[in-house]
Formats: C-alpha cells, structure tokens, sequence
C-alpha cells in the first residue's frame, strides 16, 4: 500500500467515523424515545414502562367497585358483579371454568382458521391486483362495498346458505378480516418510491423476481400491520358468528348469548374477559413474529 | 477536453467513434401528458469525461439522465449509449431497507447472475473505495444521510461502470457532507475515470467537479451553453479560491441567470 493510498485510507475511516458520530446524534431523540436515558437500572426502565397502564388499572379497578356496591341497588348487583365474584365464578369453580375454556378452544379454532384463511387469500389477491392494473380497478370497489356492509346483516345470510356450524363461523371471521389484509399488502407492494422500480428496471429484472426481491419485502411492514389488526377482528368474527349460529360446540359467542338469557352476570363478564385476553393474545403473537421478522430493519 | 461545439453539428456529421460514451442527436421529449421537456438537445459525453448539467428546478435535466440509462426513449431524435456498464444515482439514497449495506452493495452483481464469492469481492471492494468498511451489516436504518448516500455510490459502482449518472445526489446532505461527498466523488473519478453526467442545481458543486459544465434553460429546456473547466484531476479543494476557477464559475452563475433561474 502507498503512502497515498494509506492517506486516503486513514481520511476515510475518520470521515465515517466522525460521520457515524453525527448519526448517534441524529439517532438520540428516537432512541430516547424507545428506551430512555441509557445509564439508567433496567428495572426503573420497566417501571416507567409499567406504571403508567397499572395506574389506570387500579382507577378503572375502582370505578368497577363503585359502581357495584355503591351505585348498584344490592337487588340490581347481578348487573355488575364485584370483580373477585366474578374470577371466583368464572375461573376458580371447576365445571364453569371448564365450560369456558372449551368454548375458548372453539372460538380459538375458528378464529386461526378463518386468520390463516384470509392471509393466505388476502395476500394472494393483493398480489394479483398489484401485478394486474385491470383487475385491481375492476375488484377493488366490490372489496369496499364488501367492507361497508355491516356484518351482522350478512351473518344471518351465511347460516341460511351454508348452515350453523363451524365453516359458517369461519366464513364470518373471513368476511371481516381479510380485507384489512388485502388492502394493507396492496398498499405495501405500491407504496414505494419510484426510482426503486426505476433501480430494477436499469438492469431489467423481470417481473417476478422484482416481486420478490423488491415488492414483497418491502410491503412486509404493512402487511404485518394488516396482520394484526385482522388478528383482532377475526376472534370479533369468530364470537359475532358463535353469538348467531349456537350450533355444533359452544364457543365464546354462543356462551355469551347463553349467559345473557339466564342473567349469570359472573359467567357474562368472565367470558367477555376470556374473549378480549384471546384478541390480545393474538395480536401480541402477530407483533412478536413482526417484530422478529422485520424488527431489525424497519426505518 | 472536447472541443464539440452543440449548436454547429449536425446529425449527419456526427462522429460517433471510440472516444464517445454517450451522444444526444437532436432529442426532443414530451411526456405522456403533453408537458414538452426537452428541445433539441444535442450533447456528446466522452469516455473518462465529466460533464455537469445545470439549470432551473423541474426544467427536465433528470430527463436527460433518464434517456441517457434507456429509462426513457426519446419522442423525437436518438440517444446513442451502451446500456451496458452505466451506474446511476438517484436523488435519494434509494437503500433497500430490509438488505444491510453489503446486502444493497451486492443487489446488481446478483442480478447478473454472479456468484456469491465474487458478488461479496466486487461489494466489499466499492464499499473500501467510498470509506464505508466496518458498516457492511448495518441496516440503512441505522446511517446517516451522508453514509446513505455512500453507500448507494457504493452500490453504483460495484460493476465497475463506464458511465455514472447522478441525478441530485448530494441535494439532500448537510453543506459540510456535502463538500465531503464531492472530494470523494473527485477521488473516485480521478482513479477509475469512468463518463460522468452530474446533475445539480449548485454552481460550485458543478464546476468543481467537472471538465464541462452544460447549462439549460427553462422548461422546454435546451441548452443555453457550455463552459470549460481544464484543470486536471484529482482537484484540490482549494482550487475553489482560484482566480482562474472563479472567472468560469461566474460564466457559468451568468449563463444560468440568462436561464431565469
């Protein structure tokens, strides 16, 4: 190596260096942001993380005890059971607790199906419609009139042509969760800047491998968006279908409609609380497997 | 350096020989719209040649390097380049964000088929040339504008292109950056001398880097004229304070006033 080379070398690794300097800095508000000021013990990290959902906990734990011994007429208190009443009833007697996580099996079955469903039909159409102008101008209005029907006019259509049971449930979760799949992947796939088709086009990559080298990789952010808000609309699909059909196993919805009738307040809360920790389940397993696959680089 | 005169050659008479990269015969562009954005440009690049063209904002000088890649074909005239061998910088970094900086330095030696030992040599290779080694994992995320734009110089050049096209690509980056980047650029060109046609709106930028300044007008832009800057490579950056480099930048600032920029 020269002496000149050497220079040259030597100028360019402090240039990046003091340039990697200047990207700290530029980084340091969003890195307060996320993870505060470094220095600071993990545990009061997590705390000032915590603390704050734990406090409204506690309040929205109060207004629940309000409400029941001071607002409620003690002969009126099966409207809003006490909290512990209703974790005693619901999840500590043997046979109610089995009941409900049999119909949480159910609800869950129907919802992953449904899911798993319209991400793979979803991503599929939004491929076709992104490849294919015509198709995409000729379809995507009907999605958004699909969209805009209210779901519960159409559920009792779908249990009058293909029956009570579970494909009926899982057509339900189908109906309302694909099309937030469907039109986050079509955004994602075309929501780019152009000079990145222009990068492909320089060196003619053909139309395949540009979709999966470029497009794809690059809706994946909103996909996964798409992901998760179906997650959660499909266990409201699943319980919303349950709550109409009541045939075949019960599921959450059709333990609802049940508890309803008979005014067991205990069991109606418990079940409302099993239903939404399954929708947080599944939206927080969709933003781990999200986090994992493009986490690390996601700008 | 050329002593081609635009306005006196006529197609017939054009001499498109070995020394010649690129040459606009007569070109004229309208778009789709109807919106006219050239006008009878005639421009030749040699081989090892660098060219800036300057001008006013949205007056069609991308287009320029988008005929020049064969992104756009001209409505009227021809464009004579090999599409081969041609690097180009867009405005924007333009980093794939889910590849690290080897990953996006590697992306046009995967796409002609070469093999990941060779594809990973030629990357690693561009990314020493722009002072990029030790960055080779990181995410675009992770960079600053000036290390972006680095990289994608990095990307460009990893095959080794006979012609560079750069559309803007220090618009964006701090003054300080910027001045950097056009050291760099210089060191590059002074050893790999490849045909370069550099866009900007910056006089000082233009001049310093190139042998020939074009200078367009307004939309439908032709060209208003061209400047000489014969001073030999690697350029010091003190040759920003010489007299003789002054004189030409003024030539150059009074041409683009004529452009009603």
């Amino acid at each position: 190596m020269t002496v000149a080379n050497e220079h040259q070398q030597a100028a360019s690794e402090v240039l990046a260096a003091s340039e990697s300097q200047d990207e700290l800095a530029l980084a340091a508000p969003a890195i307060k942001a996320m993870a505060p000021t470094p220095g600071r013990p993990w545990w009061r990290r997590a705390l000032s993380v915590t603390i704050g959902p734990f406090v409204v906990f506690v309040i929205l734990l109060g207004a629940w005890y309000f409400i029941t011994f001071v607002v409620l007429d003690p002969t009126r208190r099966f409207l809003m059971p006490a909290p512990q009443t209703v974790v005693h009833v619901a999840f500590f007697e043997h046979a109610d607790l089995i009941l409900l996580l049999k119909g949480l099996l159910v609800t869950t079955q129907a919802a992953m199906v449904g899911l798993a469903i319209s991400i793979t039909f979803g991503v599929t159409v939004a491929i076709i419609m992104s490849e294919a102008k015509v198709l995409e101008r000729g379809l995507f209005p009907y999605l958004v009139v699909l969209q805009t029907i209210p779901i519960l006019a159409l559920v009792p259509l779908i249990g009058f042509w293909i029956g009570y049971g579970f494909t009926a449930r899982v057509v339900v979760c189908i109906l309302i969760s694909v099309f937030p799949i469907m039109a986050n992947t079509l955004f994602g796939l075309q929501g780019y800047q152009s000079s990145y088709n222009e990068l492909f086009s320089l060196h003619r990559v053909g139309r395949w491998k540009k979709l999966l080298k470029l497009k794809l990789p690059m809706a994946l952010p909103a996909m996964f968006t798409g992901f998760r808000i179906a997650a959660g609309l499909s266990v409201i699909g699943e319980i919303v279908g349950g709550f109409f059909f009541q045939r075949g196993q019960l599921d959450l919805g059709a333990l609802l409609d049940e508890f309803t009738a008979r005014l067991n307040g205990p069991m109606l809360f418990g079940t409302v609380i099993l239903a939404s920790a399954l929708g947080v389940a599944i939206f927080g397993l969709f933003s781990g497997v999200s986090a994992l696959v493009i986490g690390r680089w996601k700008e | 350096m050329s002593s081609w005169s635009q306005s006196k050659t006529k197609p017939t008479e054009l001499a498109i020989d070995d020394s010649v990269r690129v040459v606009f015969d007569d070109v004229s562009h309208t778009f789709p719209d109807g919106t006219e954005v050239l006008r009878h440009i005639n421009l030749t690049i040699k081989k090892g040649e660098f060219v800036s063209i300057i001008g006013p904002s949205g007056c069609g000088k991308s287009t320029v390097l988008r005929l020049a890649s064969g992104l756009l074909t001209p409505s009227a005239g021809r464009v004579h380049c090999e599409r081969e061998g041609i690097g180009f910088v867009f405005q924007e970094p333009t980093l794939l964000p889910f590849r690290t900086v080897l990953g996006n330095t590697e992306l046009f030696a995967e796409f002609e088929g070469l093999s990941k030992d060779e594809r990973r040599r030629l990357a690693l290779n561009a990314l020493s040339r722009v002072g990029l080694e030790g960055f080779e994992n990181k995410y675009p995320k992770t960079l600053s504008g000036g290390m972006k734009m680095r990289a994608s110089l990095a990307r460009s050049l990893v095959l080794h292109p006979t012609l560079f096209l750069l559309d803007e690509p220090f618009a964006a980056v701090d003054e300080i950056t910027r001045q950097r980047l056009n050291d760099d650029l210089i060191g590059l060109f002074s050893r790999d001398r490849f045909a370069t046609i550099f866009i900007t709106h910056s006089v000082a930028e233009a001049c310093f880097l190139a042998d020939r300044v074009v200078v367009m007008s307004r939309r439908p832009a032709s060209i208003l004229g061209e400047v000489e800057l014969p001073f030999t490579y690697p350029r010091h950056p003190d040759l920003r304070f010489q007299s003789d480099f002054i004189a030409r930048s003024r030539e150059v600032s009074a041409k683009l006033s004529e452009s009603g920029a």
